[in-house]
């Protein structure tokens, strides 16, 4: 029985130690209603609710309650209105000399409508559009980028916050930090951008982080939303520097790269050292979409700069993180590890490998790792919250091996693609042909076994021209790339 | 102790799920397979075609039973290979005599050179053979011309060209429940 910081049955029910009888009652009925399988389409939906019924059943009995405490360490909290879950791919670790794996899907569930949130009283954005207005984006990309933007500032609240910033080999402010201004006055301003010069990412970032720090309060949900169709040349280590920054102040950053000819890895870093995501438009005519499903879900945002500091001894290694949901990415391995945001009435689910290089005695609770989850409810009077955290797992000789859960089998069969995906490409980084074009090989086969195949077909192409002495296209290592993160966790998400 | 690839042979430390390198399942399979390609009514008769033709595989390779689809590549296309150890590939046309197992007319066949008897393909334990039928155009697997009326070997993944046209082989080994 796990009694952990973060990981023990009164976070499940996202209620403290203290709750009373109905509260505890309360709790299990409005999480039952939410994770119930039959209405809850997240894949982890059975699982959840069968960890909250656990919870119900020890937490609703007095003497089991009275009992289970007695394990619980005094200072148990986790975060008001949230519901933390811990799925583990393997019950009891066996003791052994050789290394071992285990998995951990964690979940953040926000639990619906909670008492301090509703539509009138959503926590303001500050966000900031980074458009890229070079040469390249002229015509049909700049004009999907303008229009958007300008049905974006039409959505917005009265107490929201809009700076925009054009940039090229320079930036230009277009529109600095404000809230609810003349609308038709932005518009004009947006219309005016054209499209001219080099693409200078930092530039742009720069001058957007400017604007957005002038508001970047935890009360409001800070963030940035870089548009480009381009390669930066040698302001890379510079942007990076901006990233860190930005996540140091709270604001989450997004890119958005247009076309083939961006620099993804570039991308994915800067937004996924904020805990943001980098998306993919193959045509100006997705742009809309996307940005709009960005928007709508920062509108939902219950929970923002949600991280977890992991210490864990010195030979165990955290050694790959992936958010599922929302937004599936993978996760910049620092430490703190930024994981993004919980969506209300929604779930943020992380996937984490711990890789243990050996075992050696009996326990009831070997640590894979402790620390704090950090998290900001813009909402709240205080918004930034701490809470202690600790994974571990027993240990015992020779255990009775249990199957993984197969909501963790289910994970890792979309994510083993993705993972097949980016080592090839490592793998081509570093020259080593053969091996890659086996593993993309291998790659297209699992792929038309689990019915896609579409990407299938476009690895067989792309496997062709690599033949001949070539990388991958940027093309085909976008389109992979992208597709194979999307099978991970499918979004639908027009409400 | 480590965790071997049913597929590939690779090892992973013990706990791993997916293999790495070839993306199979590495634990046991409790019976919930995740594959989607073939329609129910096919794996349907699949199951029942296994169920009776266990015994003749049984004497020789006990526990696993070989499942063969071939996958058109320009279509995206899978003809299950189902029910015989012998399978002639070809196109039919009028007055033929002699009709192959697998007629692949309906994928433009005839444009992209497939000859009427062009190859077979023969499973016998767990292996999988293609001999070419001394067709007008060729057969090729991963692009190298094989001799014809020889057999060439076939793996999970390889591409067989016959004349312009591209299939790819997809083995799938299952364990027999008995």
């Amino acid at each position: 029985m796990t009694t952990n910081y973060l990981d023990n049955f009164y976070a499940r029910l996202g209620i403290s130690k203290n709750a009373s009888p109905t509260e505890v009652r309360d709790a299990y009925y409005r999480a039952a209603k939410q994770l119930h399988p039959d209405t809850n389409d997240t894949p982890a939906a059975t699982e959840l609710f069968l960890q909250v019924q656990e919870a119900y059943e020890t937490l609703s009995n007095e003497l089991k309650r009275t009992e289970y405490d007695s394990f619980l360490p005094e200072d148990i909290e986790a975060p008001p209105d949230i519901m933390v879950n811990a799925i583990y791919s393997r019950e009891i670790l066996p003791i052994s000399d050789s290394p071992q794996l285990i998995y951990l899907l964690l979940n953040l569930i926000a639990v619906k409508e909670p008492i301090e949130q509703n539509e009138s009283s959503k926590p303001p954005l500050n966000i900031c559009l980074v458009l890229d207005s070079s040469t390249s984006m002229g015509g049909k990309r700049l004009d999907a980028v303008k229009a958007t933007a300008s049905n974006i500032i039409k959505e917005l609240a009265p107490q929201d916050i809009l700076s925009v910033i054009s940039f090229n080999d320079h930036s230009e402010v277009i529109i600095p930090a404000n809230r609810g201004s003349d609308y038709s006055k932005i518009d004009s301003r947006i219309r005016m951008i054209s499209a001219k010069g080099g693409t200078e990412i930092y530039k742009g970032l720069n001058a957007g982080l400017f604007e957005i720090s002038k508001n970047s309060q935890s009360s409001h949900i800070n963030h940035l939303i870089l548009i480009t169709d381009g390669r930066t040349y040698g302001d890379e280590d510079e942007s990076l520097q901006l990233a860190e920054e930005a996540q140091e102040k709270g604001v989450t950053i997004s890119c958005l790269g247009i076309g083939h000819k961006w620099n993804d890895k570039f991308l994915d870093e800067i937004a996924t050292k904020t805990g943001g995501s980098s998306f993919y438009a193959s045509n100006p005519k997705n742009v809309n979409k996307i940005l709009n499903e960005t928007f709508e879900e920062l509108n939902l945002t219950y929970a923002n700069n949600v991280s977890i500091e992991l210490n864990s001894e010195d030979d165990i290694e955290l050694r790959y993180a992936f958010r599922m949901s929302p937004n599936s990415s993978p996760l910049e391995m620092g430490n703190p590890l930024e994981l993004g945001s919980v969506p209300l009435g929604g779930n943020l689910s992380i996937l984490l490998e711990f890789y243990l290089p050996k075992i050696d005695e009996e326990t009831d609770k070997y640590i894979l790792g402790e620390g704090n989850l950090n998290l900001t409810i813009p909402n709240r009077a205080i918004p930034q919250i701490k809470n202690k955290l600790i994974f571990s797992r027993p240990v015992a000789l020779n255990p009775e091996k249990s199957p993984p859960p197969q909501v963790l089998i289910k994970a890792m069969s979309k994510l083993s693609l993705y993972r097949m995906q980016e080592q090839a490409r490592n793998e081509l980084a570093e020259g080593k042909v053969a091996k890659a074009t086996t593993r993309l090989n291998n790659l297209a086969v699992q792929l038309l076994s689990s019915g896609n195949p579409d990407l299938a077909h476009t690895i067989r192409l792309e496997l062709e021209k690599i033949k001949d002495g070539n990388s991958l296209s940027e093309e085909a290592e976008k389109q992979i790339k992208y597709g194979t993160r999307a099978l991970v966790f499918p979004q639908e998400r027009n409400k | 102790m480590s965790v071997v690839c049913p597929n590939c042979h690779h090892q992973e430390p013990e706990g791993a799920l997916f293999c790495p390198e070839c993306g199979s399942k590495m634990i046991i399979d409790d019976g919930l397979s995740t594959t989607r390609i073939i329609s129910d009514e096919i794996n349907k008769e699949m199951a029942s075609k296994s169920s009776t033709s266990t015994s003749a595989f049984q004497a020789e390779a006990p526990d696993i039973e070989t499942f063969i689809s071939l996958h058109i590549v320009q279509t995206g296309q899978i003809l299950p290979l189902v029910g015989r150890e012998e399978f002639t590939i070809g196109r039919v046309s009028d007055g033929q005599s002699i009709l192959p197992d697998i007629d692949l007319t309906p994928y433009e066949a005839y444009a992209q050179g497939v000859s009427r008897l062009h190859a077979t393909i023969q499973i016998k334990d767990d292996t999988v053979v293609v001999t070419d039928l001394g067709s007008a155009n060729g057969t090729r697997v991963n692009k190298e011309k094989i001799t014809s009326h020889v057999g060439h070997l076939l793996n999970h993944g390889d591409i067989i060209n016959l004349g312009q046209l591209r299939i790819q082989t997809l083995i799938r080994k299952d364990k027999i429940v008995s």
